[in-house]
């Protein structure tokens, strides 16, 4: 079994309801900054969160994002890994947004002399520093970066936490989370940090390893997975690939959001995690859900059965379940698995892992090939 | 017969189906939650039309993209505009982008199983 099939379900099994984490790596384009804040904001949509509440935690995260805009380092060494990385994790009591991205050493001191001013300063210091600022609004050419700065530490009532990473001896990395705590709960004694700069670093090198472009983990819901397809819509321009990748991906997702078991029986919750990556000449889209084991064999033998046919015996099965009147069930059609292989043309890959006596996590790659 | 008019959203498709003005027309996206319940009012809409239908049906399918839980339900659609034979000049016009090669397929597929005059038209990529 390839390594990266158990490093998915190493990278979920620690979730909780009502948990979510969502990583991309990728250029930046203020598009795709707006594409995101609409999935986060589907996300908190669920939460049960005061609306004040969403409306800060979004303005924290659109000043975050639009930060790495105003950043970012461009024309670089074509063998730096020059992708920023957003991540936004809902965990416990917490809500926190964390980039990374290249910048010009050069900057480098005056960012972080202004950092640390920022975190010496109590909300009546940084209240005034904004007000000193918007009043000279002597604004470098980065526009309003200092403010950003600022209104993030304000609103979150946090420290900014961050890192910054030497690449070579022009650029570096900078990493940077905030922390919005969204209820008084204490946290449980000696609980981990929630999401610290250590695993943004870590997240960051092993998606450029690995060249993961998009994960999420968490509750798959219908909303959640259209502002997925979006961001992949306006990440690409539209190619006959684009429209493969968008037809599996609606597939594999709509197959969690339809069929995912839970290991705690909650019926709200359709837990999976997704990944894609991006290879030179294809793309891969891993997909992960918990299955109860009585669905866990004729899962695999109805994969190993497709995966022996060919295009033509696969045309024959799809044939005959859509004519097949008597399955006319919203929940399944059973065309899903059919309709990737026929359109990628591979074999999909799966792996079913036991976690319990009655709960197996099932994982399925499917390759899409790039064409010219 | 009252038109049967729903105006798209991110996930169902605009559909227009006027037996006065002769438009009949699916377009855009359709991956709902659940197309059994999108798609209903649709295929009654077209039972009752199929009692007495006009002189000359055309059919336009112009989706840019479905899943395939609508696959299901365009099929049956696409039956009950079969069984339209006869009573209507019935054509239907398959639309597809012309670097989709699935959706060509598609139309290919659906063409042989339904035995109606079916038109595959490729829509060139628009300049941006």
């Amino acid at each position: 079994m390839e390594q990266s099939l158990d490093f998915i379900y190493g990278h979920f099994s620690d979730i909780e309801k009502d948990d979510m984490e969502y990583i991309y790596r990728g250029e930046i384009t203020p598009v795709i900054v707006m594409d995101i804040l609409d999935f986060a904001k589907s996300n908190l949509a669920k939460a049960e969160d005061t609306k004040k509440l969403k409306t800060r935690i979004y303005y924290i995260m659109g000043e975050g994002l639009q930060n790495i805009t105003r950043h970012q380092a461009d024309n670089v060494d074509e063998n730096v890994d020059k992708e920023a990385i957003i991540v936004i994790v809902k965990k416990r009591h917490k809500y926190i947004i964390a980039t990374g991205n290249l910048m010009f050493k050069a900057e480098e001191d005056a960012l972080r002399t202004k950092l640390e001013k920022i975190n010496h300063m109590d909300s009546d210091g940084l209240r005034e520093f904004s007000k000193e600022i918007r009043n000279n609004m002597q604004l470098s050419a980065k526009g309003g970066a200092s403010l950003g700065l600022i209104e993030m530490a304000k609103r979150s009532g946090n420290k900014l936490d961050y890192l910054i990473k030497s690449v070579d001896e022009q650029l570096s990395y900078f990493y940077l989370t905030t922390e919005i705590k969204i209820s008084d709960e204490e946290e449980p004694e000696n609980a981990p940090e929630v999401y610290s700069v250590k695993q943004l670093i870590e997240n960051h090198e092993n998606f450029n390893k690995n060249n993961y472009i998009i994960s999420f983990k968490g509750d798959f819901n219908q909303e959640n997975l259209l502002s997925l397809l979006a961001i992949l819509k306006s990440g690409m321009s539209e190619t006959p690939t684009r429209i493969k990748l968008y037809s599996v991906m609606v597939e594999l997702l709509q197959n969690i959001v339809k069929h995912a078991d839970n290991i705690d029986h909650a019926e709200d919750w359709k837990a999976g995690v997704f990944f894609i990556k991006e290879l030179e000449d294809s793309f891969s889209l891993l997909a992960g859900n918990y299955v109860r084991r009585e669905h866990s064999a004729s899962l695999k033998e109805r994969i190993d059965r497709l995966n022996n046919m060919s295009y033509k015996d696969l045309t024959k099965e799809y044939n005959k379940i859509l004519l097949n009147t008597e399955i006319n069930d919203s929940v399944s059609t059973g065309l899903g698995f059919i309709d990737i292989r026929r359109k990628t043309g591979n074999p999909i890959e799966y792996s079913l892992k036991k976690v319990d006596d009655e709960i197996d996590f099932f994982i399925v790659k499917t390759i899409v090939n790039k064409k010219n | 017969m009252e038109s049967f008019i729903k105006e798209p959203t991110i996930d169902t498709p605009r559909v227009v189906l006027d037996a006065d003005s002769g438009i009949f027309e699916i377009s855009q996206m359709s991956l709902p939650e659940d197309a059994v319940d999108f798609y209903a009012p649709i295929i009654n809409w077209l039972m009752e039309y199929s009692e007495n239908p006009n002189k000359e049906t055309v059919f336009n399918m112009k989706l840019e993209y479905f899943n395939t839980a609508s696959s299901k339900q365009l099929i049956q659609i696409l039956l009950l505009l079969g069984n339209l034979k006869g009573k209507t000049d019935i054509t239907v016009n398959w639309y597809y982008k012309e670097i989709d090669e699935d959706m060509q397929a598609l139309g290919e597929e659906y063409s042989q199983i339904i035995n109606l005059p079916f038109n595959l038209i490729s829509v060139p990529k628009q300049a941006n």
